[in-house]
């Protein structure tokens, strides 16, 4: 009888998990705002999970400003300790676990722009300083990702009153670091400033018939030069109240 | 037949092995001379021994010679192997077809597929009594349905969520209570123990993997899974209670050995050195406990692991004191003369605890 019970109870959490997995779901696109930010290759690459997997994933790239971390007061909402003054040796301090947030990743904006800028004053630089660098190529640039991080904080729907475009502003759960940095002038000093260490999710699940328009379209342009290498897709994604995206549209280019 | 009608198959085991023990001493002290039964004697306890085991046999399916004895252990290993084996095959097999299925269909897939395994086992258990495929099948479900919480966290792009080791653990856990299965039941602890843990640090805004950075969310978990070990319902259960046991001390040995070595991970206001030292003493304190607990109990799994635990601990002390002040070969012997010291002490501890048996 006993022996009943238990079995009865094994099939019923399986069937209570999914029920309210689903649930949890259709409650995080049914309360999402009507908003979407559509991207495009350049932001959202096609990953595969293994050599036999027939999934179509996508895993979104961003990227940082180039040797800028978030200051103190951005990552002290977070739970870090971050000190008012450097600090020496303080292990406990300066080695702290990273924790979860949320972030701002602007898509082709300012951040974006300043990014750009530096790459190609920093190639310019290497080629002036050294007669044998040979500079990348110009398409290059034109590959990488424009979403940049540019805030982050403990409460999303804070930074969504502050970046209020969603068409421009993508908000989600990120993985933050502290990290440590010595100050300028006093090597033995250090301070801590705050990094972008993953977003979650990282990767977003195409579904049928999306993920079969996003290969035919990523099929197309296999064999052009570098040079004119294009994105050869957009998504469009939306972001709901849990803050886990889905993919509303794919377009070929 | 009187004395088996409400026995497990664990303890008809141990019966058949008591009497194939004592079939061979009475041979032994026969051919000695120490014992002479007469023809009529030999022959009642022949017949008593053979009737009863036969009923054991028919019952519990239990091994009823040494070769039978290890055959069974091999179909153990055969059966753990062949679980993993069709787990992973089940998982390949669906990431093969995952994109020419709808959403629907994968949700459905997955979703039947646990309940079916489930099903599978039920049948199984109804015409085996040494549940081996049964194992096999329970196995297979509980893998089947941690591919079922996966797939659903993909196909929703969820963020990882520590309520998925709280379902794992509550299915292992029923399963384990529904067929007496060890390896589930170590693995509900375990999920149990992760669940309760990754809590914790989600509560912190702590990322769920950073476990292992603040092993202290890990304690109380673990100490709950090893008095959890002491309940009747356990006791009951061939083999529940040293599982359990093992579950929660040995994570718990783990977390304390870290934090002993490296204080920044500790959550405790004080400073780093005074924090690992707190936990060296701990740690000695917790293997002596061990120790002392397992040998007076007669659990022999505790005993061992706190025998490890401890010379572990003792080996870190001795490469942080001496191993940089002192010649390589005298480090060593010094280590080499606490392992005989050692030896010598668990040798009167073993005696003592002989005498009081």
């Amino acid at each position: 009888m006993m022996r009943r019970w238990l079995l009865l109870a094994a099939a019923l959490i399986v069937c209570v998990t999914n029920v309210v997995a689903l649930g949890l779901g259709l409650l995080n696109r049914r309360t999402a705002a009507t908003d979407t930010i559509t991207l495009t290759e350049r932001e959202l690459k096609i990953t595969a999970s293994s050599s036999e997997s027939t999934a179509t994933i996508l895993r979104l790239v961003w990227t940082s400003p180039d040797s800028e971390g978030f200051p103190c007061d951005k990552i002290r909402p977070l739970g870090f300790t971050c000190p008012d003054r450097p600090v020496s040796g303080e292990r406990r301090v300066l080695e702290q676990p990273q924790r979860n947030g949320y972030v701002v990743l602007e898509y082709d904006g300012p951040a974006y722009q300043l990014v750009r800028k530096r790459a190609e004053a920093l190639a310019a630089q290497q080629a002036a300083e050294n007669p044998s660098f040979v500079p990348p190529a110009p398409s290059w640039l034109n590959e990488q990702t424009r979403l940049i991080a540019i805030d982050l904080g403990p409460d999303a729907d804070a930074l969504r009153r502050t970046y209020p475009d969603a068409s421009r502003y993508l908000i989600t759960t990120a993985r933050i670091g502290a990290i440590p940095e010595s100050v300028p002038d006093a090597p033995l000093l250090m301070t801590l400033s705050g990094t972008v260490i993953g977003v979650m999710p990282s990767t977003i699940n195409v579904p049928l018939p999306l993920s079969t328009r996003l290969r035919d379209a990523a099929a197309l342009h296999v064999g052009d030069p570098p040079q004119s290498w294009k994105p050869r897709y957009t998504v469009t994604l939306r972001y709901g109240r849990f803050l886990e995206p889905w993919i509303v549209d794919v377009q070929p280019k | 037949m009187t004395g088996v009608a409400d026995i497990t198959r664990e303890e008809a085991q141990a019966r058949v092995n008591r009497i194939n023990a004592f079939r061979a001493e009475l041979d032994e002290l026969e051919q000695r001379g120490a014992i002479s039964l007469t023809d009529e004697q030999r022959a009642q306890l022949h017949d008593y021994h053979r009737n009863l085991i036969a009923t054991l046999s028919e019952r519990f399916e239990v091994d009823r010679s040494r070769a039978e004895s290890q055959l069974s252990l091999g179909l153990r290993i055969v059966s753990l192997l062949g679980a993993a084996a069709c787990t992973a095959a089940v998982v390949l097999f669906f990431e093969r077809f995952w994109g020419v299925l709808s959403t629907p269909v994968q949700v459905a897939v997955v979703w039947i597929a646990p309940l079916a395994a489930l099903a599978g086992a039920a049948a199984t258990a109804r015409v085996e009594r040494t549940l081996y495929f049964t194992a096999l099948l329970s196995i297979l479900a509980f893998g089947c349905f941690v591919m079922n919480v996966y797939v659903l966290g993909t196909v929703l792009n969820a963020v990882p969520s520590p309520r998925a080791f709280f379902v794992w653990s509550a299915f292992a856990f029923a399963l384990a209570y529904t067929w007496d299965l060890r390896l589930l039941l170590a693995a509900g602890a375990i999920c149990a123990i992760t669940f309760f843990s990754t809590s914790i640090l989600s509560w912190y805004r702590l990322p769920l993997d950073v476990l292992f950075s603040r092993p202290e969310s890990v304690l109380l978990p673990a100490v709950l899974v090893a008095v959890f070990a002491q309940a009747e319902i356990n006791r009951k259960r061939y083999g529940f209670s040293q599982t359990l046991r093992l579950a929660g001390l040995a994570p718990l040995c783990v977390a304390v050995l870290i934090l002993s070595e490296s204080g920044t991970q500790s959550r405790i206001p004080l400073a780093t050195q005074t924090v690992e030292h707190l936990y060296q003493l701990a740690g000695f304190t917790l293997a002596a406990g061990m120790l002392i607990v397992g040998i007076r109990r007669r659990w022999t799994e505790t005993v061992n692991l706190g025998a490890a635990f401890f010379a572990v601990l003792l080996l870190l002390r001795f490469v942080a004191w001496w191993w940089d002040v002192m010649p390589k070969y005298v480090f060593f012997l010094i280590v080499g003369v606490t392992a005989i010291g050692l030896m010598v002490l668990l040798q009167r501890l073993r005696r003592s605890a002989g005498a009081a048996s």
